[in-house]
């Protein structure tokens, strides 16, 4: 039975690890990935979808519903993020990541102002079982769910539908795409906004696991750049899964055997030694495998 | 020199260009509804520079830019494409990561807000003149050939029946049978649905082949109308294709 649970353990350690990197850039995926927008306040959208689900939750409203508010008005700001500022810095990746790292300090400081250093957080939805001596929280279990339908619902979105297909044409040329009838302006500002939303949700779904300050979004901007980066530019999406399901392997039996510390040491290690031998990223190696099977 | 019914597409007096300054200095042309038109010159002289200008991607200076009459000289690009303008630059501009498949429906947009608009994309029509393209539904377009990027990207102009076709120097870096073939299809389509052409072209057996008049460009004006007698007197093309 304990060998049972062991196992168990192990694979819940590296479910986890998975998801909380996924969901950590999910929202980064879309805007890094499709747009080329070093986007420095991805901490602090995630961070104002955790304090407009924790605000919501704690009136009463119940946590899915938290969650799917946090995503649309999450959305919607980054909508007007776009329109107001990011939109004058396109082809200006330099400019991009000062502005949104300006962003992403007036959202901090702006959060500290209004709220106070500290909000009493919301408590994990769901109980937790056990199996054997190991215990596992009922919830993680679903946020590896959640986030294996947010990146599959995302491949869905950009393969099959007209503005999945308007979007991949802009991201490889927008002039072209332009001049075939599509609507670039709109596609970057959709393309952000839905970027935006997502960080929001995942921040959302994170808020129970995480304390809840100001300064809260820091603790994922690292983990979701050294995502999307190992990930690679060449498919964004199977670059993020790859990417988070590799990380994830390093991390969970070396988090197990010598503590968390050195597991994230380990991560960080293994992301160097990956971008360094492979620049293009995960996906460029696992882009070029499906192919071939595609017989191109 | 068209038959003095309002053309299709008109430009008057169209000036354009980059930083540098005008390339266009005050084109006049037009293009009637069923014409294959061509526009000759030796390189630049403006002909991408019009085309650009033409389908929006470059703003007009000065002048004017109407389709079937209305003034389209201000619109966005995409505007223009709904409209029912195809357009297929130099250079092909495939989108290299998608399908062949998702870059021909990439072509279904134009002509979209038109009101008249029969049926929707016509996929059995592109496969009909280029029928590699079925079979290689599933590649990625950046791994076709030169010459099959080009009926690619003419295809994804086509698909959705555009009014008119920009072409911009469809032969460029194409091996010869397949601007035979190119050739033939545009025929085909003008002849089978009067599909009209304003055509970029600096290769003389494509040229007499489709091209039914033309104008000859030099420093960003009209300096010239061929007959379709004088294109089909190879000698005297030559000269103004090297004008």
């Amino acid at each position: 039975m304990d060998t049972l649970g062991l196992l168990a353990s192990i694979l819940y350690q590296f479910g986890t690890n998975a998801a909380f990197l996924l969901l950590a850039a999910i929202g980064l995926v879309v805007i890094l990935g499709m747009m080329n927008i070093i986007n420095l306040a991805h901490g602090e959208l995630m961070m104002m979808g955790a304090y407009i689900a924790t605000i919501v939750t704690h009136r009463g409203i119940p946590f899915p519903l938290a969650v799917l508010l946090a995503f649309l008005l999450v959305a919607m700001f980054g909508a007007a993020l776009e329109r107001v500022i990011i939109r004058r810095f396109y082809g200006h990746e330099l400019g991009a990541l000062v502005v949104t790292w300006g962003i992403s300090l007036i959202m901090g400081q702006g959060t500290l102002l209004f709220f106070g250093p500290f909000m009493p957080s919301i408590g994990i939805p769901g109980g937790s079982f056990s199996l054997g001596a190991y215990s596992f929280a009922t919830y993680w279990i679903v946020l590896i769910g959640v986030s294996a339908i947010l990146i599959a619902a995302l491949w869905w979105i950009y393969q099959n539908t007209r503005f999945g297909l308007m979007a991949r044409a802009t991201m490889q040329k927008a002039a072209m795409a332009e001049a075939l009838g599509v609507n670039t302006d709109r596609v970057y500002m959709l393309t952000f906004a839905l970027g935006s939303g997502l960080a929001g949700a995942c921040g959302a779904l994170l808020a129970p696991t995480v304390s809840i300050s100001p300064l809260m979004g820091q603790q994922f901007v690292a983990p979701a750049f050294i995502t999307v980066v190992v990930g690679g530019a060449a498919n964004v999406l199977l670059g993020a899964i790859g990417s988070s399901l590799l990380l994830s392997a390093v991390k969970t039996p070396v988090g197990l055997l010598f503590g968390a510390f050195i597991g994230t040491v380990a991560l960080l290690l293994t992301a160097l030694i990956i971008i360094r031998l492979m620049p293009n990223g995960v996906s460029f190696y696992l882009q070029r495998f499906t192919e071939r099977r595609v017989g191109a | 020199m068209w038959n003095g019914t309002t053309p299709l597409l008109e430009a008057t007096r169209l000036r354009s260009g980059y930083a540098t300054g005008d390339v266009l200095q005050g084109i006049s042309i037009g293009i009637a509804e069923g014409e294959i038109v061509g526009v000759l010159g030796r390189n630049g002289v403006g002909k991408s520079t019009l085309l650009r200008t033409l389908i929006g991607l470059l703003p007009a200076r000065g002048g004017a830019i109407t389709l079937r009459g209305q003034d389209i000289t201000r619109e966005a690009a995409h505007s223009r494409a709904r409209r029912g303008i195809g357009y297929v630059p130099q250079g092909r501009e495939i989108f290299p990561h998608m399908s062949v498949l998702d870059n021909i429906r990439m072509g279904t947009f134009v002509g979209t807000s038109r009101s008249d608009r029969a049926g929707g994309p016509d996929f059995d029509l592109i496969y009909r003149h280029f029928p590699f393209l079925r079979d290689r539904h599933a590649q990625r377009g950046g791994t076709l050939s030169g010459g099959q990027q080009e009926m690619l990207a003419i295809a994804r102009a086509l698909v959705n029946r555009p009014d008119i076709l920009l072409l911009d120097e469809p032969s460029d870096g194409v091996q010869p049978n397949i601007v035979e073939a190119i050739g033939d299809a545009i025929l085909a389509l003008n002849a089978e649905r009067n599909l009209t052409v304003l055509v970029v072209e600096q290769n003389i057996d494509l040229v007499q082949k489709i091209v039914g008049r033309a104008y000859v460009l030099d420093k960003g004006r009209v300096v010239r109308e061929l007959t379709a007698d004088e294109i089909k007197n190879t000698a005297r093309l030559a000269e103004y294709l090297a004008i």
